[in-house]
């Protein structure tokens, strides 16, 4: 591999490989007191960021105090609310800041799936804003409304996570054979006979082979989203049964239902799992009257959130698009370089999810 | 092809460290706990049981206590908060209590609780349980009492007025609190690495621990 490769490479497997790390993940998490489970995916503080983690760490509990010091005070004065608002603010974008598995997830989906910047901007804020109002939803039904207690909440809000994992090892394993397949599919149905019979096309090869085959000549071709996305349309858009890679999709593509599905499902991935945090919170505020006084403050959260992880996100596909930039978008090895990089990245999504499904499992169900 | 070889490789090492990272996670506190701990000793001057009294912050005790007012009074009862009490210990179990009891670098195995309850006081609640030892034990010249949560879900602060309480204790008997460090990221990554459960430390990575743990000493002097 000359530098220029190398230089491809490192940045996504960089970062796949420091997010999997960092994100600490915890099998058979219970609650101490059976009631509002830990966060799994909390920060590990270890690793060359451990220190940075710990300050995190230490910052948030400083704001989750605040937090709920300063709903005590919105009873008394209005004007509290904008203090309440701000530190709740505050406290999502240092609550996204520790490790989790939703950063990992949205930055290997942007990256494998060759995400735009804006899509991931936007991508992130719906995710941001789902794990807003998924907390408050369950506090509005089961505590407002149906008047369940705390055991029964831990248990909806468990449920949530085992939903997110599942969806985790979904969209990964979508990615992973979107990237796998691709013409091997079109062959088998016959949907797609691209310009890859004039190649020698051997199915007994290796995944990394084959597809060092396929992307040979193909880097011409316009679509970034591999073939299983390609398959449900092939009928109609026969030109992209042998899409290759873009790194400025086009539009049109984008607007696929298949894809917008994937994006879907990466959103919820990320967001569906509301934080024990923000639920403590509404149901504390439940208890003061001040339920739209926790609404508010979990919105500004969720805002919060949306600050890190987009920018997180915007980092991500902005360092790849350099490395690429840098290496030269024409170069077939460099073609099948990041391929290869983007089935490990798949992989990493499948084995964080299943890891942290079988993790979320191994106590049973909620 | 070196190139498989590569992603192989890998591979094959993310599978590694996703399956030595399980395990080592830490949370930022959702729980703050205001404790009290209690020993209490038979006639032989034995310990015979760690006693806890966790108060509990607003928020987190509105949480727990949601739902739980059955009869609509606006109070909770003893019976209102027994089956959220019970779920507290049932848990607990899990994390050892957070609760360390040592004689002469050995941890005194402790039994689940025979007494537990919540009461409820002004928007907080607190939760009081008895742990008692499988095998009463004098105090030795190294008797240490911690309590602490390494995952640092749960904050532990002890009261400066009488943190610890000796209950029929030989005279000669005195406790000392001695307040946790500031967390350190070393301590942290070490204590990530054991979970509660294996409180087997190693002599140095046990005293990195008491960096974060509250820990009593008690000292006997005869």
């Amino acid at each position: 591999m000359n530098h220029r490769l190398r230089a491809v490479i490192a940045p996504p497997l960089a970062t796949a490989l420091w997010l999997i790390t960092q994100t600490g993940v915890a099998f058979a998490v219970q609650s101490p007191f059976g009631i509002a489970t830990p966060d799994s995916t909390g920060p590990a503080f270890t690793g060359p960021l451990g220190n940075f983690f710990v300050w995190v760490a230490l910052r948030q509990s400083e704001f989750y105090k605040a937090l709920t010091g300063a709903l005590d005070q919105v009873k008394d004065s209005g004007h509290a609310f904008f203090l309440l608002a701000g530190i709740s603010f505050l406290y999502g974008i240092f609550h996204a800041v520790g490790p989790g598995h939703g950063k990992a997830v949205i930055t290997s989906y942007l990256l494998v799936s060759r995400q735009t910047v804006k899509r991931g901007i936007i991508i992130a804020f719906f995710a941001a804003l789902m794990q807003g109002a998924v907390a408050i939803g369950v506090v509005l039904i089961a505590a407002a409304l149906l008047h369940t207690t705390a055991v029964h909440m831990t248990q909806a809000t468990d449920w949530f996570e085992i939903m997110s994992y599942a969806l985790v090892v979904a969209v990964g394993a979508w990615l992973l054979i979107t990237k796998l397949t691709g013409r091997g599919h079109h062959h088998h149905d016959g949907a797609g006979p691209g310009p890859d019979h004039s190649q020698n096309h051997d199915h007994a090869d290796s995944h990394s082979h084959h597809h060092a085959h396929d992307h040979g000549h193909d880097h011409t071709h316009d679509h970034a989203h591999g073939h299983t996305d390609g398959h449900g349309h092939a009928h109609e858009q026969e030109e992209c049964a042998s899409c290759g890679h873009s790194h400025a999709p086009d539009p049109k593509l984008l607007a696929r239902p298949l894809t917008a599905t994937r994006a879907w499902a990466a959103t919820m991935a990320v967001g569906i799992r509301p934080c024990s945090g923000a639920i403590i919170v509404l149901v504390f505020a439940l208890s003061q009257q001040l339920l739209l006084a926790g609404i508010g403050s979990v919105l500004a959260m969720s805002l919060g959130t949306f600050i890190t992880v987009s920018s997180l996100a915007v980092l991500a596909v902005s360092a790849k698009d350099v490395a690429l930039k840098f290496a030269g978008l024409e170069s077939r090895t460099t073609e099948r370089i990041v391929h290869v990089a983007e089935i490990g990245g798949a992989v990493l999504v499948v084995l964080l999810g299943l890891t942290l499904l079988g993790g979320a499992l191994q106590g049973g169900l909620p | 092809m070196p190139l498989c070889h590569r992603v192989i490789s890998l591979i094959a090492a993310v599978f590694i460290m996703v399956a030595g990272g399980a395990g080592a996670a830490l949370a930022h506190p959702h729980v703050f706990v205001d404790g009290r701990a209690q020993i209490i000793f038979d006639r032989q001057g034995r310990m015979t049981a760690v006693r806890n009294v966790w108060e509990f912050d607003r928020a987190f005790s509105a949480f727990a206590s949601q739902g739980l007012d059955k009869n609509g009074d606006g109070k909770l009862s003893a019976e209102e908060l027994a089956p959220l009490a019970k779920t507290n210990v049932d848990s607990l179990k899990h994390y050892g209590f957070f609760t360390v009891l040592t004689v002469g670098r050995k941890h005194l195995k402790l039994k689940f609780p025979d007494q537990y309850f919540l009461h409820a006081n002004a928007g907080r609640l607190t939760l009081f349980f008895e742990l008692p030892l499988v095998t009463p034990t004098a105090p030795d010249a190294e008797t240490t009492l911690e309590v602490y949560d390494p995952e640092y879900f749960v904050a532990f602060t002890f009261a400066k007025d009488k943190p610890i309480t000796l209950f029929d204790a030989p005279k000669s008997c005195v406790a000392t609190y001695h307040a946790p460090k500031p967390l350190d990221a070393t301590i942290m990554a070490k204590l990530a690495a054991v979970p509660i459960d294996q409180h087997d430390l190693p002599p140095a990575l046990r005293d990195a621990a008491l960096g974060l743990a509250n820990i009593f000493t008690m000292e006997c002097k005869s």
